[in-house]
Order: C-alpha cells, then sequence, then structure tokens
C-alpha cells in the first residue's frame, strides 16, 4: 500500500506533459525543436513509468531492459538539452565528447556485459555525474557570459536546476541500489521516498519554467532563452 | 517519520544516504542561488560600464562639434574681417572714376589695388595652409612638423625646435594629418596657457612604436590633471586630442621630467594600425 502511494508521483509526468500540450502555440513558434524533444521526454517517461509499475518489484533481471533503455533515452535526450543551450563552443564539444563516450559505453555495458544490476546502478551513476557537470556549465556560462539580468525568467534556467536538484538528490540512492534494494525494506522505502519527492520536484520546476514570461531585460537581447 | 526511522535504524549506510542526499540538496540549491546573485551583480557592472562608456562617447563627440563650430567661426572671421576689407579697399582703387583720372593717378591706383590683392592671396593662402598645410601632403609629417616651428621661431614668442630622429618610411596620409593636428593642438595649447620659452619636439622608433616627444619649460599638466580634465567638461581640445588617437590605438603621457625643470608629452602610436572606423 505504502509503495502504491509513491507511485502516484511517477504520475506527476502528466502536470509538464499538460502544460506543453496547452501552450504548444507559443512554444511550438519559438522553438519547434526543444517542444518535441520536451514532450517526447515526458510522453516516453511517463509510458516507461506505467511498464515499470506493472512490473514486480523489486526488478528482476529480466527486467532490466526497460530501465537501461531508459537511462540511455534519458541521457541522450537531456545531453542534446544542453548541448543545445550553450553558448561557448569549447563546453558545447566537451558536452558532445562526454555525451557520445558515456552513449557508447552505456550501449557496450548493456549488449556485452551481462550484470546483476537489474536497475543499472553503474550506468546511472554515470548519467547523474554528468548531468550535473553539464548543469555545472550552464551556470559556469550564465556567469562568464550573462544574458538575461534575471536569469529565472528562462525555460533552460527551470529545467537545469529541476534536473540539477534531482540527480544531485538522488545521487547516493541511485548508487546503492545495485546492493539493498533488493535485500533491505528500509532502504527500498528511503528510496521511494527521495527518489518521488525529489520526481515531483523536478516535475514541478520544469512546469515552472514552462509558464515563466520570456521578456526579461537582457544585456544582449538575443538568444535569450529557449522559448523567447 | 523519515528521521525516526534513519536514527532507529542500526545500518550506517541510512545514515550516509540520508546526510548524503541532504548535502547534495543543500549544495545544489546553495550553487543556484549564488549563481543568480552573482550574475545580476556581473549585468549591473556591465550595465554600468556600458552607461560610463556611452557618456564619454557623447561628452566626445560634443568635444568634437565644438570644436568644429569654433574653427568655423575662426576661418569665417578671418575671411570676414582681414579679406573682406582688402578686397573692399582694392575695389575702391579700381572704380569707374579712374578713367576719368590722370595717367600718373591710373597707374598710382592700379599698383595699389594690385599690392593689396597680393596681400589678399598671401592671406587666403595662409589660411588655406592653416587648414590643410600642403607640406604635411607632399613631404610628409616631419616637413611639416618643421615647417610649423620654424614658423613659431621666426614669430619670435619662442624658441622651438625638433628633431626626427627615425622617419624613413612615412606613415599613412591619414595617419600623419592626426599627429600632425595632435601636435598642432598640443602647441596651441603650450602657446596659450604654458607661457614657456622653449619647445623642443623629439621623434623616435621603439619596436613597432612610433614614440613622439614635447618638452617645454613652461607651467604644464600631468597625468592626473589631464584625466581630471578628461572627465570634466573643459578641455575641450584635450578632449579633441585623446580621440583623435584614440582613432590610431594611439596614447598620450603628460609627465614633469625628473629633474622637475620641465614638462613632457609623449605620445605613443603603434605602426601599423589601421585607423577606428576605416
Amino acid at each position: 500500500m505504502a509503495n502504491s502511494f509513491y507511485f502516484f508521483f511517477y504520475f506527476t509526468d502528466l502536470i509538464p506533459i499538460i502544460f506543453l500540450v496547452a501552450l504548444n502555440r507559443r512554444l511550438r513558434r519559438n522553438n519547434i525543436q526543444f517542444w518535441i524533444l520536451f514532450l517526447f521526454y515526458f510522453i516516453y517517461s511517463l509510458l516507461n513509468n506505467i511498464v515499470l509499475i506493472l512490473l514486480p518489484r523489486p526488478p528482476l533481471l529480466e527486467e532490466a531492459f526497460y530501465y537501461r533503455i531508459f537511462t540511455i533515452i534519458e541521457f541522450s535526450v537531456i545531453s542534446y538539452f544542453f548541448y543545445g543551450i550553450s553558448h561557448i563552443r569549447i563546453l558545447k564539444r566537451f558536452i558532445l565528447f562526454l555525451s557520445l563516450a558515456g552513449l557508447i559505453f552505456f550501449l557496450v555495458r548493456f549488449t556485452l556485459f551481462k550484470s546483476n544490476d537489474a536497475l543499472g546502478s553503474l550506468e546511472i551513476t554515470i548519467v547523474s555525474i554528468q548531468i550535473i557537470i553539464y548543469s555545472l556549465f550552464y551556470l559556469f556560462e550564465q556567469i562568464q557570459e550573462p544574458r538575461n539580468f534575471l536569469i529565472y525568467n528562462t525555460t533552460e534556467f527551470w529545467f537545469v536546476t529541476g534536473v540539477l536538484i534531482y540527480f544531485s538528490g538522488t545521487f547516493f540512492i541511485f548508487i546503492y541500489t545495485k546492493d539493498y534494494l533488493a535485500n533491505n525494506d528500509d532502504f527500498a522505502q528511503l528510496y521511494n521516498i527521495i527518489n518521488s519527492s525529489l520526481y515531483l520536484v523536478k516535475n514541478l520546476l520544469v512546469t515552472i519554467g514552462l509558464l515563466v514570461s520570456n521578456k526579461s531585460i537582457g544585456i544582449n537581447n538575443k538568444d535569450n532563452d529557449l522559448f523567447a | 517519520m523519515l528521521l525516526l526511522q534513519i536514527s532507529s535504524t542500526d545500518s550506517p549506510v541510512s545514515l550516509v544516504l540520508f546526510f548524503g542526499t541532504v548535502g547534495m540538496l543543500a549544495l545544489t540549491i546553495g550553487l543556484i542561488v549564488f549563481i543568480i546573485f552573482h550574475q545580476r551583480k556581473v549585468i549591473r557592472y556591465q550595465m554600468q560600464l556600458q552607461r560610463l562608456e556611452q557618456e564619454q562617447q557623447k561628452m566626445l563627440l560634443n568635444a568634437s562639434i565644438k570644436l568644429q563650430e569654433e574653427e568655423r567661426q575662426r576661418i569665417a572671421a578671418d575671411l570676414h574681417d582681414d579679406a573682406g576689407p582688402l578686397l573692399a579697399t582694392a575695389r575702391l582703387y579700381l572704380n569707374e572714376n579712374l578713367v576719368n583720372q590722370d595717367k600718373t593717378t591710373q597707374l598710382q591706383s592700379i599698383y595699389n589695388a594690385k599690392q593689396i590683392i597680393d596681400d589678399t592671396i598671401q592671406l587666403i593662402r595662409n589660411i588655406s595652409h592653416s587648414l590643410m598645410p600642403p607640406t604635411l601632403k607632399n613631404f610628409g609629417l616631419e616637413s611639416a612638423v618643421n615647417d610649423l616651428f620654424q614658423k613659431i621661431s621666426g614669430s619670435g614668442s619662442m624658441n622651438a625646435s625638433c628633431r626626427f630622429h627615425d622617419y624613413r618610411d612615412r606613415l599613412h596620409p591619414d595617419h600623419e594629418l592626426i599627429i600632425f593636428r595632435v601636435i598642432q593642438e598640443l602647441v596651441n595649447n603650450i602657446l596659450k596657457h604654458s607661457k614657456a620659452s622653449f619647445i623642443h619636439l623629439t621623434q623616435n622608433l621603439g619596436g613597432n612604436k612610433l614614440y613622439i616627444r614635447l618638452h617645454h619649460d613652461g607651467k604644464g599638466i600631468t597625468q592626473a590633471d589631464f584625466e581630471k580634465l578628461n572627465k570634466s567638461n573643459v578641455g575641450l581640445g584635450l578632449k579633441n586630442i585623446q580621440s583623435r588617437l584614440k582613432l590610431l590605438h594611439g596614447r598620450i603621457f603628460f609627465e614633469k621630467d625628473m629633474s622637475q625643470t620641465y614638462y613632457k608629452i609623449t605620445i605613443e602610436i603603434p605602426k601599423s594600425e589601421e585607423i577606428i572606423g576605416d
């Protein structure tokens, strides 16, 4: 029952989906590429969560496929997003290089190596580290080349904040899932609490990002925002 | 409930998880807040710099326009007060009644009119030369500056000399004109304000830079005075000098010599620069 309660949080993907659809005219007009990306990511995330709810807990090795594929797709989408919003060439190249290296590693590990870790704890940890690094790059870029006086008036800021909070908060949880999730009920409960609440926070922050006004006064006043 | 759970368990893993997660979240939120405030500070500072630069540009432009108008007024005054009366006098000598005069009187009138017209031609030539000295265009900066200093010495007001140590290759004519105007302006300022008895100009090359140094024994200004005058609404000539030198990426320094006997002005210009705005 308690576990069922946490499943509710996985449906919070609906919140950004609803706003993406409701505001589709404005968002699509300004940046259709990222609108499609966001929509795909949240719909896929929702469908994946529905599938995972139906699967037994703790996850079995046979279900590793769903977890690993989701990790790879999530990583690809978020990396592409960071690549798209970065304006400093050297950072863009670094993101591209790291992302490609990560993807190759995941695919090789997924296809060639048999693991007894159903959740893909190592992959998720690496993804978390990389996304935290990309978020730091973004924040560094905002200091080096500030484009907006009110940074929190941009959609990308809220998206970056959301994923940064989610991946930094769940970092330690994901490290220990391999050894403790199957055998330790206390750990499992802790995992559910932390993961689901931060998941909700992430989705709420992204939704705020979709709603913010894009008319902030900046220095350059061009390319200020994803959906400007 | 979460805290009870963690404190009641013996497992150190739960403690690590809890504190690790809280620590990471605290760091993340702290970092984001710091970035927001720092970035606003940076933008505010950059906007302030932009504003100051715009004000400086506006002041330089106003100075330039004012100086242009003063120059035009001076030319107009020269023409009106000098050339005008001369030509009017020549006209008096050449009126219709001349045909009724005897030959001697006619010849005398024609001769006087010719003298006056010659003087007028010379006057207009002088005005034209002061606007654009032909020596500069035809013979270069060294000759034009030599000419200028000879005229000053010739007037008897002060002892002026110049020496070009290394000016084998002429600069671009536009560069030479700008440098000549700067030297003209500096010399005019020295003549007007310093009460100097001598002025000496030297030219050197140092690396890829051209150095022009002006020494005089009158009352001069230091770099601090120059900066102060530049920021204020007075000192139009100095602003003009600075804006001209800026076109050449040049710099100017005002200082008192170490022996405290004379003032030195150093102009430093990179040799191979394009003029800004070309």
